[in-house]
Parts: structure tokens; sequence; C-alpha cells
């Protein structure tokens, strides 16, 4: 076996060698290495509605006092990570008769352009809805997916369209176009809410899957580039030079946290829903990618040129919403936190890096495996993936000046 | 021999759009955007199958100045690998009788070999045996990427229209696209 095809069948050697080279926090590194452990079993099964029904029946009866029923589950279109099904329960809560809830079961699929962790997820929906920010009430976890074939969430569904019904969009949401009125309103709500995310503070919620860093240290940057160096080395089908170089110098030029923060990680236009007509943002979604760090790297993602769309004016709008400069000034303002250039240009080249590790490398992955239900989607993220590397030429070139 | 590759890939995609895509459930929606990105890759496919050979060759070759480069800085010892890597793209990149499979196989083991390269430098400590590997990663991946968006245009997401090739301009503009 050559050099390179180990990826496609690691071995426990292999995976000892990944996990010692590269600390992670604990819940990243099992999911990680839990994602390596079944990676030569063949490909990802079909989405079989009818066995999920079944799972998902006799999963609810173990957590539900009563009858319950379960009406018109269905898959549901949007994203290319996780696989989701709407269906409706009619169960009992807290004494309380509920006829037809709208639910959402979202389940891993056997790989996918990120792999993470459903505990994570699920305790960071709930610790968001604790503070104030709009999300899914959550309600049940299978963390092992033991019981529903693969880690699973079930959460509420929330109403919302995730893009004005006249526009268009990209897959995932890219590209999503807001006329003025649109902007001046959904624009505030989405600053306010990044910075009740940012000043969150993690001891009060029950966030046990999650290791926190220290304020002072380079831990929660270094828990970060080895987390994606780990899985650029695990999924790549070719290396990148330029990739490399990257990694290089971020470890190079990492600096101490300032302040620790609830990064959302994929913080942008197209990862909420809102109400068309008031206008309001009714769920933030897409917690997956979560964790404790610099807030830095939420800017710099939702700055990030390819969010950006055009004004009518021609101007370029960050996430579709802001002028960018407008955006760090109000965000300083709801927040009460600093933006420090430094760090921002530092996540820009960091986003940028992650962004093309997870498109070039575990999409392209996934895909050759046959592994997730929307490989054709993932093999199409290839456009993306070029784009990201390209910006991050462009921004460790005017790094290194 | 008719029917070619691309009358082939042009026959599935009309009845693909005339025929499947409207007996698709509109509710359905999964199924209605998947059946949108293969009928957007099939047209990729269209416009990248002229160029396969010609572009894995280039991006052989550019693989292989990268690796000659590199062996040229002054004070850098490379590993094993990239000497042994570089040598048998050389051959290959030179040869027109070899399939696309060899040439990518080739590529992927230059690139390994490349990459553990730029790791040495990194710990190796000198900074400016630093300098002279970032540069030349960093020239080398501006041409690679040239042609590399250029070849996938077709998705739409590129975001640097001002620099955007055709994809036989990209291959043509490349200092190792003369064959």
């Amino acid at each position: 076996m050559s050099r390179i095809d180990w990826r496609s069948h690691p071995t426990p050697d292999s995976i000892a060698a990944l996990r010692a080279r590269y600390p992670v926090e604990r819940s990243v590194d099992i999911t990680l290495t839990s994602k390596l452990e079944r990676r030569s079993s063949g490909p990802g099964p079909k989405v079989d509605i009818a066995n999920i029904g079944e799972r998902l029946r006799a999963f609810l009866q173990r957590r539900v006092k009563g009858d319950i029923a379960i009406h018109k589950l269905a898959p549901l279109t949007g994203g290319a990570s996780k696989e989701q099904f709407a269906f409706e329960l009619d169960w009992t809560c807290e004494g309380q008769r509920r006829v037809g809830e709208r639910m959402v079961l979202r389940r891993e699929p056997s790989e996918s352009v990120v792999e993470t962790n459903r505990a994570r997820e699920f305790q960071l929906i709930r610790t968001a809805g604790e503070i104030g920010v709009p999300v899914p009430q959550t309600y049940w976890l299978d963390e092992t997916g033991e019981e529903l074939g693969r880690p699973s969430i079930v959460y509420g569904f929330v109403d919302g369209v995730q893009k004005p019904s006249a526009g268009a969009s990209k897959t995932t949401g890219v590209g999503i176009c807001f006329d003025a009125a649109q902007r001046a309103v959904i624009g505030p709500q989405f600053i306010d809410i990044l910075a009740k995310i940012h000043t969150m503070q993690p001891q009060a919620h029950d966030l046990s899957a999650f290791d926190i860093p220290r304020v002072g240290t380079t831990q929660d940057i270094d828990w970060q580039l080895n987390w994606w160096s780990r899985v650029w080395q695990e999924d790549l089908l070719e290396q990148v030079p330029l990739m490399t170089l990257a990694e290089q110098w971020l470890r190079a030029h990492r600096k101490p946290l300032d302040h620790l923060s609830l990064v959302h990680a994929d913080y942008r236009t197209g990862n909420y829903l809102f109400d068309e007509h008031s206008l309001k943002i009714t769920a933030m979604l897409d917690w997956e990618l979560g964790y404790f760090g610099d807030r830095h790297a939420d800017l710099a993602w939702l700055l990030m040129p390819a969010f950006e769309t055009v004004a009518e004016d021609g101007s370029r709008l960050s996430s579709s919403l802001f002028a960018r400069d407008e955006f760090l000034a109000a965000y300083e303002k709801a927040s009460g936190l600093p933006v420090d250039l430094d760090r921002l240009r530092y996540y820009t080249v960091f986003v940028f890096w992650r962004g093309a590790l997870m498109t070039l490398g575990s999409a392209p992955r996934a895909a050759h495996g046959a592994k997730s239900h929307q490989d054709v989607i993932l093999g199409w993220f290839a456009g993306l993936g070029y784009n990201l590397l390209e910006s991050l030429r462009r921004s460790l070139e005017q790094a290194m000046r | 021999m008719q029917p070619g590759i691309d009358l082939r890939l042009r026959t599935m995609m009309k009845a693909l759009a005339d025929v499947v895509m409207p007996s698709i459930d509109p509710g359905n929606r999964m199924a209605q955007e998947q059946a949108a990105v293969i009928l957007g890759s099939m047209q990729m496919l269209i416009e990248q199958i002229d160029y396969a050979h010609w572009y894995e060759v280039v991006d052989l070759k550019s693989l292989v100045h990268l690796a000659a480069d590199l062996e040229r800085v002054p004070g850098l010892s490379l590993p094993v690998e990239v000497g042994a890597a570089h040598e048998t793209a050389s051959a290959l990149a030179g040869r027109w009788d070899v399939t696309l499979t060899e040439l990518r196989r080739a590529s992927a083991e230059l690139r390994e070999a490349i990459c553990g390269a730029v790791e040495v430098a990194a710990t190796q400590g000198r900074q400016e045996i630093q300098n002279a590997v970032q540069r030349l990663v960093l020239d080398q991946s501006r041409e690679q990427l040239g042609r590399e968006r250029a070849y996938v245009a077709g998705t739409k997401w590129d975001g640097f229209p001002e620099s955007l090739q055709t994809i036989e301009a990209s291959l043509q503009g490349s200092r190792n696209g003369v064959t």
C-alpha cells in the first residue's frame, strides 16, 4: 500500500499516530477517531425512510410517557453536511397533549464535508437558547447512534425562510440578496445575536462536551490548528503545498487568547431563518462547528469575500448585509469587545485555510468513499474550494509582506 | 470514433433536462437540487474533457519545476522522497502514452514529497531558507490556482473575475504549458 492509500484504509497504528501528533479537545478526538475507524466499512447506507421511522418511534417511545404517533416523516433539503428529516409528533409533554408538533431529526451521514459531534451541537443549541439567542427547542440526543443508526439530535421545527422568496442563491445559502429595507431590519439583529454569543459566560451552562481554553494562553488556537490539521491529513485526496505553508504560518504567528468567547464558526447569512413579513430572525442554525476561543474567527468568516453580495449602488456587502467597516463599528458597540485588526488578519488566513480543507479535503473524501446522501453536491464544492484557496493565497501574500 | 464523449454527454444532458427533471416530484427539493447539480456537472465535464490530458501534464510539470526549484535552495536538506518522486514525475511528464490515472498518481506522490519539504524548511529554522521556500510555493500556487480556478469556473463560485482565465488560456499561460 502506498503512503497515500493509507487514508482510505486507516490502521490502528496510523490512527494512533494522528491522535498523538494532533492533540485536540476530547470530544473532537472521539468524533474524528470514530470517523477513521469506520472509513473502511464501505459506502454509506442509502437513506431508508421506513427504517428511520421505525428507529425514531422506538427512540421516542423510550423517552416519552404515553402514546406517540409520528406523521409526515420526510427528508429536508438544505445543507450538505447532515441528513435532516421533518416530522410531526403527537405526544404528551409534561402532562399536556400536543398534536402534530413539528420537529426535525438531524442525523450524521457516514462522512460529510465536516465531521462533528452531536453532543457538542446539542449543548450549544440549548445554551444559545438559555442566553436568549433564537434557536430551535432541543429535545433529545442519541450521542452514539446506537438507537437511531447514526448519532442524531431531535429539535423543534422553526418557521422562517433562509432567503427572500423572490431571490436566488447557491447551494448552502451563499449569495442571498436582501434589499435595503430588509438589510435595515435584519442587520442589527444579526449583530446583536453575535454580540450575545461572543459575550456569554460558559460557567453557568452544561457544556460538558467542551474543553474550555485558558485566557492568556494559545490553548484555543492550538486546539483549532490541531483539529483542522488532523482533518486535512485524514481526509485529503492530494496534498497542496500552499495548505502546508499556511499551516506553518498559522502555527508561527498565533497569539494568546485575549477574551474567551463562544465561537459559532459558521455565522453568516444563509445560516439563520427569518420571518419574511416581520423580518425577525427566528433561528440561528448550524452550530455543529462551535467551540470556545477567539471571536475574531467569527468576524473573519462572516467578512469573507465568498459571502459578499453587491448592493444597489455597486458596493460590496459582507454577509449580504453590511459594508465591512460599518459592521466592525456596530459589532464593537454591541458587544463592548474591541476588534483587533492584527487578529482579524490572522483569523482571515485561518478561516480561508479551514474552509479550503473542508471543501478540497473532507468533501471529496466523503464523495470518494460514497459516504454521504449529498455526494454530488460535495463534488460541486470544488469550485468553492479553489475560490477559498485563491483567497488563502492572497491573504498569505499580504500577511507575509 | 463516434459518438464522441462530448456528444454522449450532450445527449445525456438533454434527456435529463427534457424528460427526467420535469418528472421529479416538485415537493422533493433535494432530488431537484441534485438533478440541477448533475446537469451543471455534466456541462462542466464537456468544458473540461478536451483539456483533460493537457491539464494533467501541465499540472505535473509545474510540480516538477517546483521540486527542482526547492532542490536548488541553498542549505535546505530535502527528504529523500522529493528526489525519487521528482525523477518519476519528470520521466512521466515527457510522455504522451500515459493514462490520466498514472499522471495523477505521480502528481500525488510529488505533492506529498513537496509538502514534506515545506515542513522540513519550517523546522530547520533558518529564516532565509523559510523565506525562499515560501516565495517558491506562493509563486507556484498563483500559477497552479489560475489553472484550477479556470477548470472549475463552471460552478460559478469563483470570486476573482479580473483574473479568471479560460481553461486554454490558463494552460497556455503556464510556464510549463508548452509540451
